[in-house]
């Protein structure tokens, strides 16, 4: 069980707490996504959590049983996966395992080495330069080398940036295959929502340092229809669309630009009798709906 | 991570320019010939030279690592580790080292058969292992720095001209003013270059002094340096 309880952080300098009062649990062997536009916080708690980041004030901190700021704890039970290349790119696949075991004084056989290289489909480049590997190979690698070190808790800051479609459900499906076969936790931070909702159990909403939803995932699209329709018009129309679902009780967002109102409503409009919009789309509902219906709904109340 | 370290470096191929062309012929051999030029090349300089050579750029090479180590956030994973920050320069450093020696030893050698000199074999062996010891030193005070200011740490080498200047590296440091001199004698590797000009063990004693306390100040600044860099999550 991993727990937070309300961790504050406040850069020095900066006038705006980064978090403030976030908390929440995540239960073993959970994959969780931890959504938010950029500067909502979220490499911020990811700092905290393994240990990066002092907050500025924390009633708890229990990750995996450890609090990585208390000065009993024994560290390290954090697999971090960064946005960047921590491997080293002039030694080898299996070089650079046992470089990472090494920096964690764990010990493994080379069966078991083999073993999970296999497991992660990179059984025949043990022994290639990791400046020969592909994007998508490098971050097999980087999951590879923090399970062999057992790590209990795997956080992964946007694992999926710069990847093309397969690659990107290769890592998906690998990281689906880790939670059922190492009861592993799971901490994804991304943008790419609608790769992340097909595995997560539950999603973290994160916005301006607080969490806006925090639960589980399939409760959360329950809330919502399951079709949505997009509607592109002017102000003038928009108006008018308001008071139509304000009237039929439907649940709807607004996304403004300077010139047109992207309008996202929870349901299928069959019989709008609203003629004058530039476009209008059915689709099925996605996460980022969902995100942007909490994220304008919270902070623009105006708006929902 | 001793061996694991020596690979990087070994399949680094600029490195090995560095190594085996840079250091001999560029730092070197200038030097060399202007000292001949003026009075003919004897032991004691040579193996100065070598010496600061050795020293400068392996000292180089490990901030050239650094920096590398926190642009790509390497430093992540060795901060969360289980391996401490000071346990791991030492072993990144002697890799270094040890990836040097041969240059090292190989440049000493061409230049002393060229110029038919004759080395004290004690004086060379406490050189060598005085300079990798210096390198652990300057090394975890350059590991502070990084993690005080960042990557603003790129003004390395000025900094190394100036010790340069300080320890006196081709001449011995009384041709210095005496009120730089004081400063010269704070310097670790003063100690340890101008015992190859009058090899003696005062030298010896006074260096080892000198660097036990230096290198115990440092490793006291770069722990609480890394607690201050995860106080601020890597803001300097």
């Amino acid at each position: 069980m991993t727990s937070l309880k309300n961790i504050n952080m406040q850069y020095r300098g900066n006038d705006f707490y980064s978090l403030k009062d976030v908390s929440f649990e995540v239960t073993e062997g959970q994959i969780i996504s931890l959504i938010g536009p950029n500067g909502a916080g979220k490499t911020t708690l990811i700092k905290i959590m393994s240990g990066l980041l002092m907050p500025t004030h924390y009633d708890k901190i229990d990750i995996c049983g450890s609090n990585p700021y208390s000065k009993k704890s024994v560290k390290n039970n954090i697999g971090l996966i960064l946005n960047s290349n921590q491997l080293y790119e002039d030694l080898t696949v299996k070089e650079n395992i046992l470089y990472y075991l090494v920096l964690n004084k764990i010990r493994k056989t080379k069966e078991e080495i083999s073993v999970m290289l296999k497991s992660v489909g990179l059984e025949k480049k043990e022994n290639i330069l990791v400046k020969e590997l592909s994007t998508g190979m490098k971050q097999k690698l980087n999951i590879a080398k923090v399970l062999l070190a057992d790590m209990q808790l795997l956080i992964l800051d946007e694992p999926t940036s710069g990847m093309d479609p397969i690659s990107k459900s290769d890592i998906y499906q690998l990281l689906n295959k880790i939670k059922d076969e190492y009861n592993t936790t799971i901490i994804i931070s991304s943008h790419a929502m609608n790769d992340v909702e097909k595995i997560c159990d539950s999603v973290i909403f994160i916005n301006e340092g607080k969490i806006v939803y925090n639960g589980d995932l399939e409760l959360l699209t329950k809330k919502f229809n399951n079709e949505v329709t997009e509607i592109y018009c002017d102000d003038n129309v928009l108006n008018m669309i308001k008071d139509e679902f304000e009237e039929s009780g439907e649940k709807y967002y607004v996304s403004a630009n300077s010139n047109f109102n992207k309008v996202i409503v929870f349901k299928k409009m069959g019989n709008m009798n609203i003629n004058n919009y530039k476009s209008i789309t059915f689709r099925p509902l996605e996460l980022e709906d969902i995100f942007f219906f909490y994220v304008l709904g919270v902070n623009k109340n105006d708006k929902t | 991570m001793i061996k694991l370290n020596l690979k990087r470096m070994y399949r680094n191929k600029w490195l090995l320019i560095k190594m085996f062309i840079i250091s001999p012929i560029i730092k070197i051999l200038p030097v060399v010939l202007i000292q001949n030029r003026f009075s003919s090349i004897n032991d004691a300089m040579l193996l100065n030279l070598c010496i600061w050579s050795f020293f400068y750029f392996s000292a180089f090479e490990s901030v050239m690592m650094k920096m590398r180590m926190f642009s790509s956030e390497k430093i992540s994973d060795i901060i969360i580790s289980r391996t401490s920050i000071v346990a791991y320069n030492i072993y990144e450093i002697i890799a270094l080292n040890i990836a040097f020696l041969p240059s090292y030893l190989l440049t000493l050698g061409l230049y002393s058969f060229i110029y038919n000199l004759n080395f004290n074999l004690l004086t060379l062996l406490i050189g060598s292992i005085g300079t990798i010891l210096c390198n652990i030193l300057l090394m975890n005070f350059v590991l502070m720095l990084e993690l005080r200011f960042n990557n603003y740490f790129n003004k390395f080498n000025v900094g190394m001209d100036f010790i340069y200047i300080l320890c006196g590296a081709t001449y011995p440091i009384t041709v210095l003013p005496k009120s730089i001199q004081f400063f010269s004698r704070i310097i670790p590797i003063t100690h340890l270059l101008q015992y190859s000009f009058s090899p003696t063990g005062e030298l010896i004693i006074k260096f080892l002094l000198i660097y036990f306390f230096a290198l115990v100040i440092c490793i006291f600044l770069l722990i609480h340096q890394k607690n201050i860099f995860i106080e601020r999550g890597g803001r300097g």
